[in-house]
């Protein structure tokens, strides 16, 4: 009976509330009359496939009736419907528009390993450092830092399999990746001789410019671009997503390859201990 | 207040069987659900047979739609079961009956003119 009575809490709460004495009621008048433990078991049988009609029905009917109350009192308020509605309508698209930005910001976490250490140190402008040598040397110093990579943006032409396309390319020191926390997809990152003019003619592509220029090829390692007429080999995939800076599509280590372009840099560092107490 | 819309019998058409039955079974008198119940098995030999849910949306359905009321009558003390309710059908309720019996009338006579209907099934 416990059960039958448990069931019962399915119906809308109207219904419940009207009929649930007589249900309860004719139930245990059934019961009483099947003496057996077949008719008992025939009884719950015919029981649950009634409820499991029947309750249904119910809930579409209560639905139903709510719904037609509902459009008769707005019908008969058209101004106050016309103006909940435009309420409404600003107030959840308000709550949309800062749900996104508080998702985007806040909820929804950059694709580097720990992001809230690592932070942009920028540079008043013109040369950012006068090698590689002494970038390495300052940051391997730096008490504040556990690590720190520079970058520049620039947009280029990238030619290669394709067409030229216009896209943002990094120039970044080696350890580009390391210290974002984002080794590539496939390939590798950039060796730690690689950021010295001269030595310094590979590039990771994104994910993106590897579907749009190459199909996805995972035979794309050790293809040729031209960035601005210069030749790159290209070494590595980043991961799905990861388009930082300035939504780059290509990373070189030739950020101290001054010669090349003109460059005023930015860091980011990843905070140390001391780094994150102060 | 705004008028109620009242429809007419015929807006009702076509019954289910169940509650065509039901209606019927009130004709006689009232009667609360259970005894309903058992009444339309009875007169069908048990192919229409409610449980309860069905019964008593069934009922529900009705007095809404005016086609039943729930009587204040009370059988004699001995006889009555305080928790137990009884309904009994409106003069509404009897001529949207007649209107189904006569709409099934028509479809009865469409069918003997179509086919033939032998005296017994």
């Amino acid at each position: 009976m416990k059960l039958y009575r448990w069931l019962l809490n399915l119906y809308p709460a109207r219904f419940r509330e009207e009929y649930g004495g007589p249900l309860e009621q004719q139930f245990l008048d059934d019961y009483r009359e099947a003496h057996t433990t077949g008719a008992r078991f025939k009884l719950w049988l015919s029981a649950v496939r009634d409820l499991a009609w029947s309750i249904p029905l119910e809930l579409a009917h209560e639905l139903r009736q709510d719904l037609a109350h509902s459009l008769r009192v707005h019908a008969r308020r058209p101004f106050v419907t016309t103006f909940t509605i435009a309420i409404l309508a600003l107030a959840i698209g308000g709550i949309t528009g800062v749900f996104s930005v508080v998702n985007a910001v806040l909820i929804k976490s950059l694709p580097f390993r720990n992001p809230e250490q690592l932070v942009v140190l920028s540079n008043s402008g013109g040369r950012m450092t006068e090698s590689s040598a002494e970038f390495h040397n300052w940051r391997k110093g730096s008490p504040y830092l556990d690590d720190a990579a520079a970058f520049m943006v620039a947009e280029m032409n990238v030619s290669g399999a394709s067409a030229p396309t216009r896209v943002a390319v990094a120039e970044t020191s080696f350890n580009f990746f390391s210290a974002l926390g984002s080794e590539p997809l496939i390939g590798r990152a950039f060796a730690p001789s690689e950021d010295v003019p001269g030595n310094d003619g590979v590039a990771v592509i994104s994910y993106s410019l590897w579907q749009q220029l190459f199909a996805g090829d995972p035979r794309v390692l050790g293809s040729k671009l031209l960035l601005n007429g210069a030749p790159m080999t290209v070494i590595g995939v980043a991961r799905p997503g990861l388009n930082y800076p300035a939504k780059a599509s290509v990373w070189t280590p030739t950020a101290f390859d001054f010669a090349r372009l003109p460059k005023s840099g930015v860091f980011f560092g990843r905070l140390s201990g001391a780094g994150r107490a102060d | 207040m705004p008028k109620k819309h009242i429809p007419a019998p015929i807006d009702l058409l076509p019954l289910s069987p169940t509650l065509f039955h039901l209606l019927l079974a009130l004709a006689e008198g009232e009667r609360h659900g259970y005894a309903l119940k058992r009444e339309v098995a009875r007169r069908t030999n048990g192919a229409i047979n409610p449980g309860a849910g069905i019964l008593y949306g069934s009922i529900n359905r009705m007095l809404e739609q005016g086609l039943i009321e729930e009587s204040e009558e009370r059988p004699d003390a001995h006889l009555d079961d305080e928790r137990r309710r009884y309904y009994g059908i409106t003069p509404f309720g009897r001529l949207v009956a007649q209107a189904e019996a006569v709409r099934m009338r028509e479809l009865v006579r469409i069918a003997d003119d179509a086919f033939g209907l032998p005296e017994r099934a």
